[in-house]
């Protein structure tokens, strides 16, 4: 396991392969192959010297049979299954794409001894959608000090498989992935994002079985990493930065853990000012209950604990856009922008005639080849959807059915299956409720509806005045680190919460479970949002409160 | 092979089989090695044209060819395989020669086989292969139930190596037609008489179906291959039909001579070498069409059933080829069962091209992967020039069918009869479980009040509401469907309908069914037209073609439509599946487009009551924006009421604030969704039959229902028909599927009635059971079952408003009825199914002919006759009298009255007691006043002297006692009610 070795299998990666098939022992040999590639690259440090297939290094670029890493999301686990052979007539590895070379070999095809056929499953994966900036970049690592220079794409340019991506029209790496290893082969669904680790090549499409063949980059898998639906860890609760560790190193556990409540306390004040500054006009109230959203997530699915929908209800409208300039399409608010600075999955989806006409949102199965919709996005992905001008239909029934159940019916010839999202859905509109959704939880913006204010929630993401750098770090950290923490409810909280809804019940006959299911919803997110492993009866009341005020807002 | 040779007549039908996958997973000693099939075909190219000839050649050269190639030690290998092969052969003809339906036939035959046993029933194999003459048919239909039956070595043999022994079994077959009808086994005997060149023969094939278990194609793995097997699956593409090269007749262009029957199997396939020794041909050939031999070929797509597929994972697709008499039996959109075998094949690309004309390009192919340059060879011939051995691609899985049928037509076309499928079914669902799930299945079968505790873990994130639980329970259990000999369909699927308050969890009865059954619809009335619901004609963009597209009711086919929001849907929606609800179809007449489309789905429907809340004061109908016949094709409807009440409350508090604390450990249902899942599937594999005794409950429970209903006096949703009756029927079936029983007691009957009493009880009243009424205070679990299954107060709430509207004032009785209920449905069934056997039976009216121990049991209906009767008497006597009357008088007036009806004494001593409980009770509900003594000495308040009254009762002996009619009782509203 020498670094010469490891410096080796990433640059022939063929050659490994074949050495260790020569010396493997019995058992399945694309397990072992997993697991000793794995040991290979288990450093941080050596797995990020892999090179890694994104859009400014497509597959064009690198040289066939080189060891890449492919963060990707699974797009589609219909197609067939593949057989290959095994091993060839002189004993050699098969797999991985490694074929027979030799000429003389053509003639003998027919020798092909049937016992050496194994399966591999196929799988179409596409980088993964919604992924925020600064994510990919956290999770890419450094630049790798290898020399090639990217590729400049130029932006026209459409993959042919251009239809299994969520947004054909972006640029994006789409490539067929082979897993020699099928073990837990089932586990991998539409929608997961992971990390493949392989050898890229090029072979004929799969998909393709009515027309000839073309040829698509095609990932050999070695071994592959999951991500959870959060994409980047981080601790919760929330413990201190390193910087402020030495500071207070000398101070008891309580102080510190007292300090540090504190410091989220302020951290998460600031976070919610400079949303409400940046994208909603001031409104501190909104800003908290977007980032409450933010945090939301599936909790469990039985019982369904599922993340609210929120509603931005007197959103205003763009300000007009001059005439000349009719094509431009309207902007997008800036929250949007926001969102994409502190999540690491996010996607905005601008509701507009043209939208709804002419873009999927639905992932459909035509011919066996499962075209990606809008929807298709990886597990843990927060959703900003501006309302336009557009009437009911179809295709918000979808977005419902997320909002709802967390589940997205893909289309397939003859019957529809549903497969489970975890997608948090923000709608922004005008109305008084959003017009064309049902969302649990509705709130108002309170802003100043003056051209220039009006205008400054649709500016552009440039203008956005960025907190100091380790300032977004610990906004970031917040954020994320909520969205992976864990609430629990202690006993006398418990015996709190249920007394107080008796009571209240008993003065107000119009409340109903479905009040306790929200307010418990939303303090669990509260008691996220500050990062407390387990809600207090203190936490419990503000949450309270806080849902209290909003719905006087809107009453 | 030369035992082969010479023991069979001289056909080609001896040639090894034709594909060379199956061989790979061949686990007898004599086959070591995979044959593949290019070999053969070299040997083909190798024999000579002469018939007789090629046979012999053909038999030897694989075995001289594999020995070359491969430097394996032969020896007598063949001769092995062989006798496996002729034998299978030979018990195959025996079986088909000697096969009856009867069972006790002789034991596996003796290998003597030409000497049929002589059976005396039909020789049903011998008889199709002359119906096949008949009807020109080629294919053999062979029950591998049969052969199971007859001769199970030879069955599991065929089932293990099907595709191995394939050519000896249709040499079986053909054997047979040579001998029973010898001139069907050419196509043109009369001219092959004349002319010995177009002596074609045909081709005969061996279909089997009923094979124990279907797998899905999921299931599918490469030990599966040359097994036979039986997958299902939903034809999603279906190619047209071609012909496919079966022999090919080649002419060499370079010396001329023919070379005839070069097999062909899944791609061209030209002799390699020309046989004229001096001429050395290896790639000049031209086709002859006319004396080559084609066979219709078909390749359809299937995609795996909805319900086979885990939850989150994507359909697999696999194709399937189909032959001769099998094309065209599947169209895109059915779901069929395809029995035949797994295979593997060089190159799907190629399957699209049977035969014909792609010759050019293979030897281009090949020619260029000769030179090595099969790499820059680019353009359409890649894929098929690739498979020829530069990469692995070309190996593709597809699936060799012999035999299509209807996945639904199984159970119809079973000739056994309905039993023998059953015990199949049950026992193949059973094979497929893994130890532990079977474990735990038995486990499950072997527990006691197994029902109660199904329905305790049916949506258990539920809190209460255990009667809807049971009903949902009831559904996934389903009834029996059935067939009335003119072919009617009578459905067994169980409809339900949730009326209730907003946030009463309806959506949540929903939205668990949906998720723990794979077919299962969830659609909102709301949002749902007519064509969402059921189907619409589409133009399809592409052709112009108009097209049905399938809405929520047949994508539910065989599973559960839930439907949210029902009472939203527009009235002509409502009406729009009317027809789906009971005939279980959707017939469209549009566009040109004529079709009856199967719906064959249970509907759960979840209904807001009108204004928001359900307002008690009005029946279920009012209450409820749905029309009567849309209400009459539910099977049960159950109310759930929004009720504020501090306990309850607290527990659904403590409900939800658990869920969020703990998750999956607050909810523990006893089974997990997946046992409960695979219990189901178990129980739905019974089809329950009614006993004669459960059945003269039923007739006896039906009779109640409807004299309820003719007589008036309850005002029910709707009218009880024959649908009442059949849903009764189903509820039974489901309740003895539920138990996992094939026999239909009274006991599951009586707790059917029970249950489509409260569906309709919400407007009905009650049986008066004056017994039980004195008993109420001991024994409060064990009550009746009508009122028992009053989980929550809520229910009979209900029905005491629909009491008040019929006038009546039943509330005490209902209320109390209901109090000592809660949570003793369902844990108390078999107390409550015993009491409701023993009354059962009997007749409910008093003109009936009595028994010894005959309980004071009266119709709701005749209790109010009485009670009007007797309180207008009371009232006579007192505008009369001024004073009550005495309650001996009162009785012997009663009697007096009822004189020309008794017969004996028995029954006037019943009548007797039948007026004292009758007074008691009018007492209690406060319709009466007794007083003891003289009425003017004591005439006490009312309310204080009744509410202790039952008390005095019991002990009161000599005193006089004088009755009088309550003074808040309404005399011209009882009367108007009296019959």
């Amino acid at each position: 396991m020498t670094a010469d070795y490891r410096q080796q299998a990433l640059e022939n990666p063929t050659l490994v392969l074949r050495q260790l098939y020569q010396t493997r022992p019995s058992g399945s040999f694309p397990r072992l192959v997993a697991e000793h590639f794995q040991k290979l690259f288990e450093s941080q440090n050596a797995f990020q010297r892999i090179p890694w297939l994104d859009v400014n290094r497509p597959p064009e670029s690198y040289e066939d049979r080189t060891l890449v890493r492919f963060r990707a999301m699974v797009q589609d686990t219909s197609l067939s299954t593949e057989m290959y052979l095994s091993q060839f007539a002189d004993g050699g590895c098969g797999g991985w794409g490694i074929y027979e070379t030799d000429g003389g070999s053509s003639s003998s095809v027919q020798e092909v001894d049937y016992a050496n056929l194994q399966e591999c499953s196929v799988l179409w994966a596409t980088s993964v959608p919604a992924e925020s900036a600064w994510c990919k970049e956290e999770l890419n690592g450094p630049r790798s000090e290898s020399a090639r220079t990217p590729i400049p794409t130029t932006s026209g340019q459409v993959s042919p498989r251009a239809h299994k991506y969520p947004h054909p029209d972006t640029n994006h790496v789409g490539v067929q992935v082979k897993i020699y290893d099928r073990e837990g082969i089932d586990s991998y669904k539409s929608t997961d994002v992971v990390t493949f680790i392989g050898i890229l090549s090029t072979e004929p499409c799969n998909l393709d079985q009515t027309h000839t063949a073309a040829d698509v980059p095609t990932l050999h898998v070695l071994f592959s990493q999951r991500h959870s639906p959060t994409v980047l860890s981080r601790p919760f609760p929330r413990s201190e930065r390193p910087a402020r560790q030495e500071r207070s190193i000398g101070s008891s556990d309580e102080q510190r853990s007292e300090s540090i409540a504190d410091d989220t306390q302020q951290v998460r004040d600031e976070l919610i000012s400079w949303i409400a500054q940046e994208a909603l006009g001031g409104d501190r109230v909104a800003a908290e209950w977007i980032l409450l959203s933010c945090i939301s997530r599936v909790q469990s699915r039985h019982p369904p604990l599922l993340p609210p929908s929120l509603v931005i209800s007197r959103f205003p409208p763009p300000p007009p856009v001059p005439s000349t300039t009719a094509s431009v399409p309207p902007p997008i608010p800036t929250i949007s922008a926001i969102l994409r600075l502190l999540l690491p999955l996010t996607d905005t989806l601008p509701l507009s005639l043209d939208t709804l006409n002419k873009r999927r949102f639905v992932p459909e199965s035509q011919d066996e080849d499962l075209h990606a919709g809008l929807l298709q996005l990886p597990q843990g992905t927060v959703v900003l959807i501006t309302e336009g001008g557009v009437r009911e239909g179809q295709l918000l029934e979808r977005v419902q059915d997320i909002m709802d159940a967390q589940t997205l019916a893909y289309v397939f010839p003859y019957s529809q299956f549903t497969f489970p999202t975890d997608i948090s859905c923000i709608v922004l509109s005008e109305g008084r409720k959003s017009t064309f959704f049902r969302t649990d939880l509705n709130v108002p913006l309170r802003a100043s509806t003056s051209p220039a204010d009006v205008a400054a929630l649709y500016k552009p993401a440039d203008e956005i005045k960025l907190p100091p750098a380790e300032k977004l770090v610990a906004f970031r950290d917040l954020v994320v680190g909520a969205r992976s923490g864990k609430v629990q409810v202690p006993e006398p909280t418990s015996e709190h919460i249920q007394l107080n809804f008796v009571r209240e019940r008993q003065g107000d006959r119009s409340l109903t479970a479905d009040d306790l299911i929200r307010w418990m919803t939303v303090a669990k997110l509260y008691a996220l949002s500050l990062h407390e492993p387990s809600l207090s009866i203190e936490t419990w009341q503000r949450a309270k409160a806080f849902d209290d005020q909003r719905r006087a807002a809107i009453a | 092979m030369d035992v082969d040779g010479a023991s069979s007549p001289p056909l080609r039908y001896t040639s090894l089989p034709p594909s060379s996958a199956p061989m790979a997973t061949q686990s007898s000693p004599g086959r070591s090695q995979a044959t593949p099939r290019r070999n053969r075909q070299q040997a083909d190219a190798l024999a000579l044209a002469d018939d007789e000839a090629e046979e012999v050649e053909q038999n030897g050269a694989p075995s001289r060819r594999r020995r070359g190639p491969k430097g394996q030690i032969n020896g007598d290998v063949p001769i092995v395989k062989d006798a496996v092969g002729e034998s299978v052969q030979e018990a195959f003809e025996t079986f088909l020669r000697t096969f009856t339906e009867e069972i006790d036939l002789a034991p596996t035959p003796a290998s003597d086989g030409g000497v049929p046993s002589a059976p005396d029933g039909e020789l049903i194999y011998i008889e199709q292969i002359h119906t096949m003459r008949e009807y020109e048919l080629t294919t053999l239909y062979v029950d591998y139930g049969h052969l199971l039956q007859k001769d199970d070595v030879l069955a599991d043999a065929i089932q293990k190596q099907y595709y191995r022994f394939l050519p000896y079994i249709r040499r079986a077959v053909h054997n047979l037609v040579a001998e029973f009808e010898p001139e069907y086994l050419k196509l043109n005997p009369t001219a092959a008489a004349t002319d010995s060149v177009n002596l074609q023969s045909r081709e005969f094939n061996v279909a089997f179906y009923h094979l124990p278990l279907v797998s899905g194609i999921r299931d599918l793995r490469t030990d599966r291959i040359g097994t036979l097997m039986s997958i299902s699956g939903t034809v999603t593409r279906t190619s047209e039909v071609r012909p496919e090269l079966l022999y090919g007749s080649f002419i060499c262009e370079v010396c001329g001579g023919l070379v005839n029957d070069i097999e062909q199997q899944f791609k061209y396939t030209e002799p390699s070498l020309c046989p004229n020794p001096t001429c050395g041909n290896r790639t000049a050939w031209q086709l002859q069409i006319d004396t080559s031999k084609f066979t219709d070929w078909q390749k359809v797509r299937i995609q795996e059933n909805p319900s086979e597929i885990p939850t989150g994972s994507m359909p697999r697709s696999l194709d399937v080829i189909l032959r001769s008499e099998m094309v065209e039996r599947a169209k895109a959109g059915d779901k069929c069962v395809f029995t035949g075998t797994f295979i593997v094949v060089p190159d799907v690309s190629q399957l699209g091209l049977p035969g014909g004309n792609k010759a050019e390009l293979q030897r281009e192919a090949s020619r260029s992967t000769a030179t090595g340059a099969a790499a820059s060879v680019g353009g359409a011939g890649v894929t098929g020039l690739k498979s020829l051995g530069v990469r692995d691609l070309a190996y593709k899985t597809a699936f060799l069918a012999c035999m299509v049928h209807d996945a639904d037509g199984r159970a119809g076309t079973n000739i056994r009869g309905e039993e023998d499928s059953l015990e199949d079914d049950g026992q193949a669902f059973a094979r497929s479980l893994t130890e532990p799930e079977f474990e735990e299945l038995k486990h499950m079968l072997e527990s006691d009040h197994i029902y109660s505790r199904l329905v305790e873990s049916i949506a258990p994130t539920v809190y209460g509401h255990e009667i809807v639980k049971k009903g949902l329970l009831l559904q996934l259990m389903g009834g029996v469907h059935k067939q009335t000999p003119e072919g009617m369909h009578l459905r067994g699927d169980i409809n339900i309908c949730i009326v209730g308050d907003p946030s009463t969890s309806k959506s949540q009865f929903l939205k668990y069914i949906c998720s723990f059954l794979p077919r299962a619809v969830y659609t909102s009335g709301k949002a749902s037209s007519a064509a969402g619901l059921t189907a619409a004609v589409v133009k399809d963009e592409e052709t112009g073609d108009f097209t049905i597209e399938a809405g929520a009711l047949m994508l539910a086919d065989n599973g559960i439509c839930a439907i949210d929001e029902f009472d939203k849907m527009d009235i002509s929606d409502q009406v729009a599946i009317h027809e789906a609800m009971e005939q279980q179809t959707i017939s469209i007449a549009k566009a040109g487009i004529h079709a009856t489309l199967n719906a064959r789905t249970s509907i759960l429907a979840a209904a807001n009551p009108i204004g928001g809340r359900y307002d008690r004061k009005k029946s279920l109908r009012a209450n409820v924006a749905m029309t009567a016949p849309i209400m009459s094709r539910f099977d049960l409807f159950f109310v759930v009421l929004d009720e504020c009440d501090e306990k309850s409350d607290l527990n659904i508090a403590k409900h939800i604030v658990n869920v969020h604390r703990f998750q999956d450990e607050a909810i523990h249902p006893e089974f997990s969704t997946e046992a409960l899942q695979r219990y189901i599937r178990y129980a739905r594999t019974f089809n329950p039959k009614m006993t004669p005794e459960a059945a003269d409950v039923l007739v006896e429970k039906y009779r109640i229902l409807r004299q309820d209903d003719a007589s008036g006096a309850s005002r029910n949703s709707y009218r009880i028909t024959v649908r009442q009756l059949e849903s009764m029927i189903r509820l039974s079936e489901a309740i003895a599927r539920a138990n996992c029983t094939a026999e239909i007691t009274p006991a599951f009957v009586r707790e059917a009635y029970t249950l489509l009493r409260q569906s309709i009880i919400h407007v009905e009243q009650d049986d008066i059971d004056f017994d039980e009424e004195e008993l109420e205070g001991e024994r409060e679990g064990d009550r009746r079952p009508r009122a028992s299954s009053h989980v929550n107060g809520e229910d009979s709430q209900d029905v005491d408003m629909s009491g008040l509207q019929s006038g009546m004032d039943t509330d005490g009785f209902n209320e109390s009825g209901a109090v000592g209920s809660a949570g003793q449905n369902g844990g108390t069934p078999s107390a409550a199914l015993s009491r409701a056997a023993s009354m059962a039976p009997q007749p409910q009216q008093a003109q009936e002919q009595p028994k010894p121990k005959r309980r004071m049991v009266i119709t709701h209906d005749k209790y109010v006759t009485l009670q009007s009767l007797i309180v207008l008497h009371l009232s006579q006597v007192e505008r009369e009298t001024g004073r009550g009357m005495d309650r001996d008088e009162l009785i012997d007036w009663y009697l007096e009255l009822k004189e020309d009806e008794i017969q004996d004494v028995e029954e006037l001593e019943y009548e007797k007691e039948l007026i004292t409980k009758m007074l008691r009770k009018l007492v209690k509900d406060n319709y009466l006043i007794k007083i003891r003594g003289d009425v003017q000495d004591s005439l006490p308040p009312s309310m204080e002297e009744s509410s202790g009254q039952q008390s005095y009762d019991s002990q009161d002996g000599n005193v006089r006692v004088f009755y009088m009619v309550h003074p808040s009782v309404d005399i011209d509203q009882a009367s108007s009610s009296a019959p």
